[in-house]
């Protein structure tokens, strides 16, 4: 009877770890890093680093992040670029300008329905007026694809208000996020569940063969 | 008490009882090693069918933005390894199924040899008993150690 509830219990746990493991995956795949809607920064920082937009962060082995940038506002040019934090640092105390400067390779791709998936890469992105960009970076590029680049960046973002001369704000809106331990965890959930089931026969293979040694 | 005798001595003198359990669990447990096969088969001749939906499935989920094109290659190779894997497990679990099967089938040739040596009922039955605990062992042995022979149910 203890037997039965012990081998319940584990069976149990393994069809938990087994369910838990692709939830798990889902919702921790990424990690929201910055969601703002809109960012509002003037459009002198199309001149000085110091008056754009800065959010840094930092990124692992195999560890990349995605950026959605998009601007919907009458008037405005925002552009994006990715800086390495040691050569952001440096220009910013120049309070250099923003269009001068050279960017990490980034992957950008717009969802094209019934098109094959693809990719470009660039170092900065601009969007006049109306736009959306899903950006991947994880270090640098090669054609659409990502080489990992472990280390500590900058995203940057400037831009430029075509309209009345009152009108100086600069809007966008951005989502960052970073690659999470969704992956990792699903993995081992899976493993953990996989294990737990094995010894679960194990364990009821052994009493079988102990009732009928016993029996005998 | 008496001196324990092995299993091995005790086999083929098992009575009525104990050799009806024998052919019974023998064949329940092969019907459990056959199913764990004939899923096993299943899954992995039907898994490039599984991987079209899955690669239609990342194909549609890349273009409603749920992800870009570095996670949706990522996401390619996942379902090249599952779908490798689903072949793949096949060779295992035919292999432990056929160890399973064939010891199912040893227990049964013990049942069916233990009916035949019972003196305890009547010859032609006996004979009928012996000519099966042949057949079985006959099955046993081509399939233990020809490879180029073997059963299969589709």
């Amino acid at each position: 009877m203890v037997k039965k509830k012990i081998s319940m219990i584990i069976l149990i746990v393994g069809v938990a770890l087994f369910i838990t493991a692709p939830i798990l995956g889902y919702f921790l795949d990424k990690t929201v890093l910055c969601k703002r809607k809109p960012v509002v920064i003037d459009e002198d920082s199309d001149d000085g680093l110091k008056s754009a937009f800065a959010y840094p962060f930092s990124i692992g082995k195999d560890q990349k992040i995605t950026i959605e940038f998009s601007v919907y506002y009458a008037n405005v040019t925002a552009t994006l670029k990715i800086l390495g934090k040691g050569y952001y640092d440096q220009q910013y105390a120049l309070n250099s300008t923003p269009g001068g400067l050279t960017g990490q390779d980034f992957v950008y791709s717009q969802f094209v329905w019934g098109q094959s998936p693809s990719a470009d890469s660039d170092d900065e992105r601009s969007i006049t007026y109306n736009g959306y960009w899903y950006i991947e970076f994880a270090g640098d590029t090669s054609g659409g694809y990502l080489i990992s680049i472990p280390g500590s960046y900058v995203i940057v973002v400037y831009g430029d208000n075509d309209g009345p001369p009152a009108d100086t704000d600069v809007l966008f809106n951005i989502v960052i996020k970073k690659d999470g331990p969704g992956d990792f965890l699903e993995e081992l959930f899976y493993y953990l569940g996989a294990g737990v089931i094995a010894a679960l026969v194990l364990f009821i293979s052994y009493s079988y063969y102990k009732k009928f040694k016993g029996g005998r | 008490m008496g001196e324990e005798k092995s299993f091995f001595d005790r086999l083929p003198l098992l009575d009525k009882n104990k050799a009806t359990k024998f052919i019974v669990y023998g064949l329940l447990v092969a019907i459990l090693f056959g199913l764990m096969m004939m899923i096993s088969r299943s899954i992995s001749q039907n898994a490039f069918s599984w991987r079209d939906l899955a690669n239609q499935e990342n194909e549609m989920d890349y273009w409603d933005g749920d992800y870009g094109y570095n996670d949706y290659i990522q996401r390619r190779e996942e379902i090249e390894q599952i779908y490798y894997w689903m072949q793949w497990q096949d060779v295992i679990f035919v292999n432990i199924a056929r160890v399973g099967v064939n010891v199912s089938m040893f227990f049964i040739l013990i049942g069916f040899l233990s009916f035949a040596v019972n003196d305890k009922i009547d010859e032609k039955t006996r004979r009928i008993f012996l000519i099966l605990a042949g057949l079985i062992l006959f099955v046993i042995m081509f399939t233990t150690l020809f490879s180029s022979i073997s059963i299969s149910v589709s």
